[in-house]
């Protein structure tokens, strides 16, 4: 039955209540508990100094999650974004000079997009294969082409790259904060259009979505393309840190992206969950990252402990839904 | 019989063979050879083809772990095969140490830890409900881990003589003046092939399997517990791997941690071109078969053809893209 | 819309010829009934009008003119607009957003605007049922009545000149039915054109002026209720293709309950509040039916009783031993053999062949060795296939290529080889054609003589009171009723199931 809810208790209750049942709301739990573990570990862990300093490693995980994020939401599956990345650090490290930076940078971005977005979310979405092996094969051409420019890490990246990345913007701001506003001015704006809700409704219902009148293959290519601009942005923060042009640069990404992902929530299947819970995700891989480091394990460790954490997140991320009702109709 | 009906029961065989995916498979396996043979002549000669099918066959052997789990059902998928081949490698030469006597030993060991590791895989996947791609991915990478941990990179021990027999020999006889050659792996290859074949197509668990990858929930409600049979699915993959790097053992020198791999997507490939849906439930070994067949023989041309690491991963992506193409058009028909 | 007229439409799928000569004409603001056995093309006829998929041939006049429609926007531009028989809702939004859904409000060309399309979908929706849905649920959380009235709501928010409703009232409980045939009355004096799509030949005799019959994918006859009475039995025939009687079932065995033996006994069955404190006995030879409104936990029982649940207090008895049932594998064991509701997520192999699909159950049996004697196995299918009616018989037949009624009977069939002692039927109609369906009964009630003990959980009353000795009626967890024998009419089932007067 209706009922007016005047009382403002009420509204306040109805608010938590959707903000526990949100599926981005466990990560979020999660990540406090990190930073307060890193932040007992590590103790100028609130410094304006230490967050800039995490904010260069978190800022490309971040930025790469949201964009696998928005790609699982819509029912798809990008396993080339590592190397698109790699790609992008290979080719535009090969041919930069001190002078065409900007039109080299330019050049990767579009090459990016049209790789990463056009190609493999033409091939899902016009061409409707399967995006888990469309995009191992776009990741197999993407690393080999990598592989045969630059085999061995190279190429020229200006000395100033180096410093942009880890300098400030009006004095303060770190430029990784900056970039990563880009990224959440994106992600406001296309929030906001009737695109974005198409998109979890071809991940929750491809068949419910083309009935309704909505143009599933061109949604699908544009979540691809949308992403791919995250990606490009990805890979100018990985050139930035690397400074030089290495296969190997973007190869973490992808599995990362994807952990990420799925610990904040998001279903595989898609059409559930947020884009927050990439983002808190993204800060709960990097966040492991520090405390592992900083609990100063042997580095052989390190690999093993981070697929662990990877498998137990996972696991934990599982629970909820064994508590689901086993029967449902 | 009238020309048109000689051209009718021609595009009726074309359409066969065409709809029968192992059949097309197997038909692209030849097509390769005879390319092998036009770029690199002598490359289709008797002896060679055996070399080649002899290398195919511990790529072979993970995709009939492979073919098991995507038959299985749930999107089925093992990516953690690379890092159970090295295993079946590490623990195998461990044992070994290049004595005979420890070979049944050394058997079991790789045939249980290969079992086990599959059996976490499948536990994640099945009890969980965790996703084939991300809990097998994420295993492999622990295992890779461990072993890192354990070998620091190298490691002690080496194969046995009949494991190398076993590896790299050949049955020879006569075929009235001729000298025939048939690599041992390739005798077993055959076996464990028709041994498949019986078991899926004329036994109770091969026809459960398929019914589980189908439809889980009608195998349930029919009194299987598909948990537990996919859970063995993933146990089998694993076990195959590692039998598959115990092999390699004896196959190659020198095999190194990174081996394994190499081996990770050509399997899903092989299982693509084998025509197996990976919505499970159907699908035949001998489709992984010509499809192992089809990348190892791709690789070695590509190899004779002088082309680098990088080369090959761009070559075999356009392949894997082309022929997703082709059959995506084909089911798209159906 | 002032006319419509769709002529000799052919559609064929790969391999199979959906519709052969499909033809449909009315004019003015009429409701048009369309009506056909499973497979016989209706829904296909209504997504080809919609714009979902295209006809191959076939001409298509609307007010006159000839009409192009390729997709699904065209359709709309056109005014027509379908409300789908398997629901285009997206489970994960909620309930204005999917009411919006593909038709949404702009601000600035691409940014939505949310405000009034909530209030807008509030008003449509309190139009057809008031007060029952919030519209902030997220759809996979309604029931499938609601659910339905949300997919009709959508298709009204698009302003149709023409509404094609397949299947509307299969979910609903039967006063939504009532407040549904009151908007459609009012959407005709609103000048709207309703094509009316259902099995349920006492509702299309009820509100349409007109009725279409398809079988076989064309057009085999008319109806017009205003120049003809409106029965039923003038539409029968044309949908079944012949002119023979239907099977009556009278109900020869009246079972005695005080000397029938108890084969089953639940004692205090409760299940996490779906079902609280559920006794009953049943008595063997009998047919118990399981009534009530959709939802208060009939599904829950007959799962419980076939393994996929297990009470989480309570115990259960079989010949009066106690009994665990854990996993269907127990209850198989045990004797007590389900027929799932839906054949196609739950009871078949749908890429299999009838032969997969008639011997899976004996594995959970081990009735046989591992290695699997072909001869013996083949055998038992082709009984069955006879014994079923199976269309074609033949046992390598996969079958998704089967029609909605013979794929029933392989879900139903597959017990017969066991000489079932209980066999639980949930909703084996649903969906399919009269003929199947009589089959169906024939066989349930020959395995009664035999026997066998039915427990059957029918959606439509019909059947309730056609085939059961006994009718339990279940309303929120528990038993509240039970009818027995000639006391079982329509009258007293829907009384009882919205727990009203005397």
């Amino acid at each position: 039955m209706k009922v007016q809810k005047n009382n403002s208790t009420d509204i306040y209750k109805k608010i938590i209540n959707r903000i526990v049942k949100d599926p981005s709301f466990p990560s979020f739990l999660i990540m406090v508990l990190l930073i307060v573990i890193n932040a007992v570990l590590q103790p100028n862990f609130f410094s304006y100094r230490i967050i800039k300093s995490n904010l260069q490693s978190f800022t490309p995980l971040i930025l790469s999650s949201i964009a696998q994020g928005l790609i699982i939401i819509s029912g798809s599956l990008d396993l080339s974004l590592g190397t698109s990345v790699s790609l992008f650090s290979v080719l535009t490290a090969y041919y930069m000079t001190d002078t065409n930076v900007a039109l080299i940078l330019l050049i990767g971005i579009v090459m990016v997009i049209a790789a990463s977005g056009f190609l493999n979310g033409f091939a899902i979405g016009k061409l409707s294969l399967s995006p888990l092996i469309t995009t191992y094969a776009t990741s197999a051409i993407f690393l080999g082409v990598a592989m045969t420019v630059l085999p061995v890490a190279g190429g020229y990246v200006p000395k100033f790259f180096y410093k942009i990345y880890r300098g400030t913007i009006f004095g303060f701001i770190p430029f990784t904060a900056f970039i990563l506003i880009i990224g959440f001015i994106i992600w406001g704006i296309i929030s906001r259009t009737a695109l974005f809700r198409y998109i979890y409704a071809i991940g929750s219902n491809e068949e419910g979505a083309y009935a309704s009148g909505i143009n599933v293959s061109t949604v699908r290519l544009l979540a691809h393309v949308i992403a791919s601009v995250y990606i490009a942005l990805v890979g100018i923060c990985v050139l930035m840190i690397t400074a030089t042009g290495e296969w190997r640069s973007g190869l973490g990404y992808t599995l990362n992206s994807v952990a990420a992902v799925v610990i904040g929530g998001i279903s595989l299947t898609g059409g559930k969950g947020n884009l927050w819970g990439a983002v808190f995700g993204a800060l709960i891989l990097g966040l492991l990252s520090n405390i592992i480091f900083f609990s100063q394990i042997s580095s052989y460790y390190q690999i093993f402990a981070k697929g662990m954490i990877i498998v137990l997140s996972l696991s934990l991320a599982a629970i909820p839904r064994l508590f689901e009702e086993k029967y449902k109709f | 019989m009238t020309d048109t009906a000689v051209q009718s029961k021609f595009r009726d065989i074309v359409r066969r063979v065409f709809y029968d995916k192992v059949l097309l498979a197997f038909l692209l396996v030849i097509l390769l050879f005879v390319a092998g043979e036009i770029i690199v002549p002598g490359f289709s000669h008797f002896s060679h083809v055996m070399t080649v099918l002899q290398a195919s066959f511990f790529l072979g052997l993970i995709s009939l772990g492979q073919t098991i789990v995507v038959i299985s059902g749930k999107e089925g998928l093992d990516l953690s095969v690379g890092s159970t081949l090295t295993v079946g490698v590490l623990l195998g030469a461990v044992i070994l140490l290049g004595k005979d006597s420890n070979l049944p030993l050394a058997i079991l060991a790789v045939i249980s830890a290969g079992f086990i590791l599959g059996l976490v895989n499948g536990f994640g996947v099945s009890y969980l409900g965790l996703s084939p791609l991300i809990m097998t991915l994420a295993w492999g990478i622990v295992i890779d881990g461990v072993l890192l941990f354990i070998s620091k990179g190298s490691y002690p021990g080496k194969a046995s003589p009949i494991l190398e027999m076993i590896g790299h020999g050949s049955m020879t006889f006569m075929i009235g003046t001729y000298l025939v050659k048939i690599p041992w792996v390739i005798v077993l290859w055959v076996v464990i092939i028709l041994g498949i074949r019986f078991v899926l197509r004329r036994t109770s668990i091969g026809y459960v399997l398929y019914g589980v990858g189908a439809n889980s929930r009608a195998a349930e409600l029919l009194g299987i517990k598909t948990k537990n049979v996919r859970v063995i699915a993933y146990g089998m993959s694993g076990m195959l791997s590692a039998l598959s790097g115990m092999f390699m053992l004896g196959f190659v020198a020198n095999p190194n941690i990174a081996l394994g791999e190499r081996y990770v997507l050509p399997s899903v490939v092989a299982v693509i071109i084998g025509g197996i849906d990976f919505g499970g439930g159907s699908g035949s070994y001998l489709g992984a078969v010509a499809g192992s067949i089809f990348l190892t023989t791709l690789a070695s041309i590509l190899t004779t053809l002088n082309i680098g690491e990088g080369g090959k991963q761009v070559v075999t992506g356009m392949v894997l893209m082309i022929l997703l193409i082709i059959y995506t058009r084909k089911k798209k028909r159906e | 819309m002032e006319s419509f007229e769709a002529v000799n439409f052919k559609k064929r799928f790969e391999g199979v010829i959906a519709l052969k000569d499909a033809n449909f004409k009315f004019e003015g603001s009429k409701i048009c009934g369309l009506v056909g056995a499973n497979g016989s093309g209706k829904t296909t006829f209504a997504r080809i009008c919609s714009g979902i998929i295209q006809r191959d041939e076939g001409e298509l006049f609307i007010d006159g003119e000839e009409a192009a429609i390729d997709s699904p926007h065209d359709a709309r531009n056109y005014g027509i607009v379908l409300a789908h028989q398997n629901l285009s809702l997206i489970p994960d939004l909620t309930v204005w957003e999917n009411i919006n859904l593909g038709h949404e409000k702009r601000q600035r060309a691409i940014f939505l605007d949310n405000k009034d399309a909530k209030e807008k979908s509030q008003e449509i929706l309190n139009a057809l049922i008031p007060g029952e849905i919030s519209m902030d649920e997220a759809v996979v959380n309604l029931t499938p009545a609601h659910s339905q009235m949300v997919e009709i709501a959508k298709a009204l928010s698009q302003d149709p000149r023409l509404l094609i409703l397949d299947e509307p009232t299969a979910a609903l409980e039967y006063f939504h039915v009532e407040q549904l045939f009151k908007k459609i009355e009012e959407l005709k004096k609103e000048k709207i054109s309703i094509i009316f799509i259902s099995h349920r030949l006492w509702e299309i005799t009820r509100i349409c002026d007109i009725v279409f019959v398809f079988r076989n994918g064309e057009t085999v006859g008319k109806v017009d209720f205003q120049e003809q009475p409106r029965n039923e039995k003038l539409i029968i025939p044309l949908v079944t293709g012949e002119t023979g009687k239907m099977i009556s079932f009278s109900k020869k065995k009246k079972v005695d309950f005080e000397k029938a033996e108890v084969l089953l006994e639940l004692k205090n069955i409760s299940y996490k509040g779906r079902l609280k404190n559920i006794s009953f006995k049943m008595k063997k030879g009998e047919v118990l039916g399981i009534g009530g409104l959709h939802g208060q936990g009939q599904e829950e029982l007959i799962m419980l009783l076939a393994g996929s649940l297990h009470a989480t207090e309570g115990e259960l008895y079989l010949h009066n031993k106690k009994l665990k049932i854990k996993h269907p594998k127990d209850a198989i064991k045990n004797g007590v053999y389900l027929v799932p509701g839906d054949r196609q997520q739950d009871g078949l192999f749908i890429i299999h062949s009838i032969f997969n699909n008639a011997v899976f159950p004996r594995f959970c049996l081990k009735m046989d060795s591992a290695f699997l004697n072909f001869t013996k196995l083949s055998a038992i299918t082709d009984k069955m296939i006879e014994r079923a009616e199976l269309v074609p018989p033949d046992r390598k037949m996969l079958v998704k290529n089967l029609s909605g009624g013979n794929q029933q009977k392989v879900v139903f069939g597959r017990w017969l080889q066991f000489s079932p002692s209980i066999l639980i039927l949930n909703d084996p109609a649903k969906g399919i054609d009269i003929q199947a369906k009589e089959a169906l009964y024939k066989i349930m009630h020959e395995l009664g003589d035999a026997g066998t003990t039915v427990i059957l959980y029918a959606s439509s009353n019909e059947e309730l009171i056609t085939h059961c000795d006994r009718v339990l009626i279940m309303f929120e967890g528990q038993i509240v009723e039970e009818i027995v024998h000639d006391d079982i009419c329509d009258e007293k089932l829907i009384k009882s199931s919205l727990r009203v007067g005397g």
